[in-house]
């Protein structure tokens, strides 16, 4: 029978299952790296975050007592480790630890576009970057969002609205700016 | 307009699924052997065997306390026979018995 719901893969995983663990890290390795991205607006560091948080939840798995509530724990060591990070990194002034080579991104063809979307994240308020993560990149719906942010879903919706406005305005912004700079040269 | 995703695809690290997959198959494995060498795996690993222990201690201690209280009434029950013979002059008493007699009951 195929394992779907967090609860029946949480109890294999209990029972030594590596593929149930597979499926669990594959479903929730985006949420938790959206997570550490609002945070830390370093795509690399914000991975970085999003596996040692699930290494350290599903290690400790047996410490949660209703597995229903996987998904906002786990959110909030991903919160917790990514804060973490940011205000250790403040404290060595923007020196970043050493990664593993296998977690460099391979596509170098967007770094132009990913470059462009990382600097107008970095114009939004700290909310409207959550939320339009959540949102855009993992296709969290409304009720989820507003859950896990202690907001309304109409809250959730409005900033929403007004992040996509910004970001486009901002993406924009940057195209129109690149253009003029190959003009003049 | 605002109404349509922005395309944060560039920033999605699932977006490569050969890195992914090798990504996530190295997680599960570091996570699998974590939870092999953590405290709680080790105690629900031992559990059964834990209990299994306890279980044959405490039907051993009730088995022994069995034993020893029947051992117990079955003496006082001995004694008491040989006192009431000795006082209808049916037998006499050893060195021991004597010095039980006079010390009395416990």
């Amino acid at each position: 029978m195929m394992k779907t719901s967090t609860q029946e893969l949480v109890a294999a995983i209990q029972a030594g299952d590596q593929d149930a663990c597979e499926i669990l890290v594959r479903r929730y390795y985006r949420p938790c790296y959206a997570v550490a991205l609002a945070i830390l607006r370093h795509p690399e560091d914000a991975e970085d975050v999003a596996q040692s948080s699930l290494l350290s939840a599903l290690s400790r798995i047996d410490d949660l007592r209703d597995h229903r509530q996987f998904k906002p724990w786990l959110m909030k060591i991903t919160r917790n480790r990514a804060l973490t990070d940011l205000s250790s990194r403040k404290k060595t002034q923007g020196k970043r630890s050493s990664r593993d080579i296998e977690t460099m991104p391979a596509d170098h063809i967007s770094s132009t576009l990913k470059n462009s979307l990382l600097k107008a994240l970095e114009h939004l308020s700290d909310r409207e970057r959550d939320v339009l993560l959540f949102h855009d990149l993992c296709n969290f719906k409304h009720a989820e969002i507003a859950e896990f942010l202690l907001i309304s879903e109409t809250n959730s919706r409005q900033i929403l609205f007004t992040a996509r406005g910004k970001m486009r305005a901002l993406i924009e912004s940057q195209e129109r700016g690149g253009k003029n700079e190959q003009e003049s040269h | 307009m605002n109404k349509n995703p922005i395309d944060l695809s560039p920033l999605d690290p699932t977006r490569d699924k050969n890195r992914f997959d090798r990504t996530v198959s190295a997680l599960a494995q570091r996570i699998m052997a974590a939870r092999e060498r953590s405290p709680s795996a080790v105690l629900a690993r031992a559990f059964v065997p834990l209990m299994v222990a306890a279980l044959l201690i405490l039907v051993t201690a009730a088995a022994g306390t069995w034993m020893l209280e029947k051992g117990h009434t079955q003496g006082a029950q001995k004694k008491t026979t040989t006192f009431a013979q000795w006082a209808r002059g049916k037998s006499t008493l050893n060195t021991w018995q004597e010095v039980e007699l006079i010390r009395g009951p416990k």
